[in-house]
Parts: structure tokens; C-alpha cells; sequence
């Protein structure tokens, strides 16, 4: 807790949160990263599970480096700001949500990346059940991510129902997609 | 503001759900960030192969992709207006007024203004039936490029601007 509270005491931590405009950056450039690196990677996801299906795959990787850009974003705005405040953050079981989420993202989208283009192949690739698996999972741990990153400033009830009432909400939304999707364009005829 | 009564944009019910349900506004920062992630993923993607990269796709296979920048607009929107009209019950201040004194937020409907006008130039100029028929390995022309780089940074800036509405209050 020292050692923590070292931290948020430091001289940089201390600059940064006295400067309104570098900290608000930081936390700008944040979501910034988050809406390339999950937008993008989201929309493979949409691709592998057939919805946007004229969209070849193989080509599709030369938009990867912008993601990567997300990323290394976020990894540098997320290690700034969880030092500003460590001994708050790291008491908070959220926190842990969510890296755990993001870890297990990183190692979800690496698998299905290899699994789409570790071997040559043509651009019709066969995508698998193992691949679909893979690709709603993503979906899965991002949206676990995006929700534990918004309710850190809450309470534990409030927490907890935001967490009930987004899976309720999104249940609904993706019921109405599977019935009005079509219609919509938001879904292919198949 | 603008001759508009100071309550314009203010909802009792909207305040009255935020007060009473803790989780509302919350969840409405999940669903703004959803739609937030669907709308800057499609159109970075529309926007990047514009600019060359994913030449080797069809412009026209990414059009499955419309809607769903269309939707995360709607989500964006929709979640917006509960921030804006319940905007009392969270920090006690009037929707107007927020308009009135936050920059971020001033800065963020101007660039959301700017997006649309380009939008609307690409839409109504031939350059979008230019980009509809654009080949794979197909450069796209100098002005739509233009075009595809301003909304890639109209976006970015949208995004920027929202983020620190908070600090402008």
C-alpha cells in the first residue's frame, strides 16, 4: 500500500493529474484506442460470423495495424492512468474484470488471426466452427471490458445492476436484429 | 440561449429515471461506447480503404457495413439524449446552460456539424458514385480521399471532444 501510494504521489503522477489538459488527454486518447482496437477488431468478428460476408477475409488484415495502433494507445494511456491512482484502482475487483477481459481479448484475437491467416490460402477462407467459437467469445470479453472500464466510479449495487441491465438490454437489442435484421440490411439474406 | 426557454431539451422523466434507477445513466455510457466502437470501426474502415489501405477490397463489399455504422449512430444518438435531457439529476445543471459554458461540448457538435456536411458532400457530389464502382486494386480520386481523411479526423475529433465533456461543465 506504501508502495502504491509512493506512486500516486510521485512527481510525474502529480504533474499529470495538476494539468487538466494532459490528464484529459490521456483519458481522450483512451477511448480513442479503445474505438479503433475494439471497432475494428469487433467487425472481424462480424465477418467471421458471416455478417458482413462480402468482405474478404484475407485482405482484411491490412487494417490490422491501425488496431495495433489502438492498442499500444491503450496500453500506454491505461499503465499513465492506473499510476495516477493505483491505490484506488487496485482495490477495486473491476479493475481485474476488466484486464482479465482484455488479457483474455489479446489471446482470443491472436488465436483466430492465426487461425484465418497462419496458413497461405486464397481469399475464400473456410471458417470453421472452432473460428465462429472464437469470434463470439471476442465479442464476449470486449463487451465485459467496455462495461467493467464504464462502472469503475460506481458502487458494487450499482455495478451489478448496470451489468444485469446491459445483458438484458443487449439480449433484447440482439433479439430484434435476429427478427428485424434482415429487413434492416443489418443482416445478409441467406 | 438562441431565444429558446432555459428548460428547452430538459426531461422530468428522464430525470426522474436517472434519480430513481442508479444504473440508468451508466448503462447508457455502455450503450454510448457500443455504439461509439460500431460507428468509428466501419467508418475507419470505409474511411482507411478510401485512402488505399485494403485496396485489394471492392469498395462495394463494404457496404454491408453501412447499417451497422448506422446503428452505432442511432445508439450514439439515443444515449446522447439521455445525457443531455437528464443531464439535471447528475449534475444539477440545465441542458442549455451546459451548451452555453462547455467548450468540449460546443467543440464536439461542431465537429459532429462538420462530419455531417462532408457526409452530405460525398453523398450528393459524384464522387460517391465514383467509390461505389471502385475495383479492387483501384485507386480512389484525389477529392474522395480528401474527403475520407476529413472524416477520419472529424471522428477522432467527435470522440476526443466527448471524452472530456465532463471537464467543460
Amino acid at each position: 500500500m506504501d508502495l502504491l501510494q509512493a506512486i500516486e504521489a510521485s512527481a510525474l503522477a502529480m504533474w499529470i493529474k495538476e494539468s487538466s489538459t494532459i490528464y484529459v488527454a490521456i483519458l481522450a486518447s483512451h477511448t480513442i484506442g479503445l474505438a479503433f482496437l475494439v471497432g475494428i477488431s469487433s467487425i472481424l468478428a462480424f465477418r467471421v460470423l458471416g455478417v458482413t460476408e462480402s468482405i474478404p477475409i484475407d485482405p482484411f488484415q491490412e487494417f490490422f495495424p491501425l488496431m495495433y495502433a489502438g492498442a499500444a494507445i491503450n496500453v500506454f494511456t491505461g499503465v499513465v492512468l492506473l499510476g495516477l491512482y493505483p491505490a484506488d484502482y487496485l482495490v477495486d475487483p473491476t479493475i481485474y474484470v476488466k484486464l482479465a477481459a482484455i488479457l483474455a481479448a489479446i489471446v482470443i484475437l491472436r488465436r483466430l488471426k492465426d487461425a484465418l491467416y497462419g496458413v497461405p490460402h486464397t481469399t475464400q477462407v473456410e471458417l470453421s466452427g472452432k473460428t465462429r467459437q472464437m469470434a463470439v467469445a471476442l465479442l464476449i470479453v470486449w463487451l465485459i471490458a467496455t462495461v467493467a472500464g464504464r462502472v469503475m466510479a460506481y458502487s458494487t449495487p450499482t455495478k451489478l445492476q448496470t451489468a444485469a441491465a446491459t445483458v438484458i438490454f443487449l439480449a433484447a437489442g440482439i433479439g430484434l436484429i435476429a427478427m428485424f435484421g434482415r429487413r434492416l440490411r443489418l443482416l445478409r439474406d441467406s | 440561449m438562441f431565444g429558446l426557454p432555459e428548460d428547452f431539451l430538459q426531461s422530468h422523466l428522464i430525470e426522474h429515471w436517472i434519480g430513481t434507477y442508479r444504473w440508468v445513466w451508466p448503462v447508457s455510457e455502455v450503450f454510448h461506447f457500443i455504439g461509439l466502437i460500431l460507428l468509428v470501426g466501419t467508418v475507419a474502415i470505409l474511411d482507411l480503404r478510401i485512402l488505399g489501405i485494403g485496396k485489394r477490397i471492392p469498395y462495394s463489399n463494404l457496404a454491408p457495413l453501412m447499417p451497422w455504422a448506422v446503428l452505432g449512430f442511432i445508439l450514439c444518438v439515443v444515449t446522447g439524449l439521455v445525457f443531455v435531457t437528464g443531464l439535471w439529476a447528475n449534475v444539477q445543471m440545465l441542458p442549455m446552460e451546459a451548451l452555453a459554458i462547455d467548450r468540449f461540448l460546443q467543440l464536439k457538435f461542431i465537429f459532429i456539424g462538420l462530419a455531417g456536411i462532408n457526409l452530405l458532400l460525398f453523398t450528393y457530389t459524384p464522387v460517391a458514385r465514383r467509390i461505389d464502382v471502385l475495383a479492387a486494386n483501384e485507386e480512389a480520386p484525389a477529392s474522395a480521399k480528401v474527403m475520407g481523411a476529413a472524416s477520419l479526423v472529424l471522428w477522432v475529433g467527435i470522440v476526443y471532444w466527448g471524452r472530456l465533456i465532463p471537464w467543460g461543465l
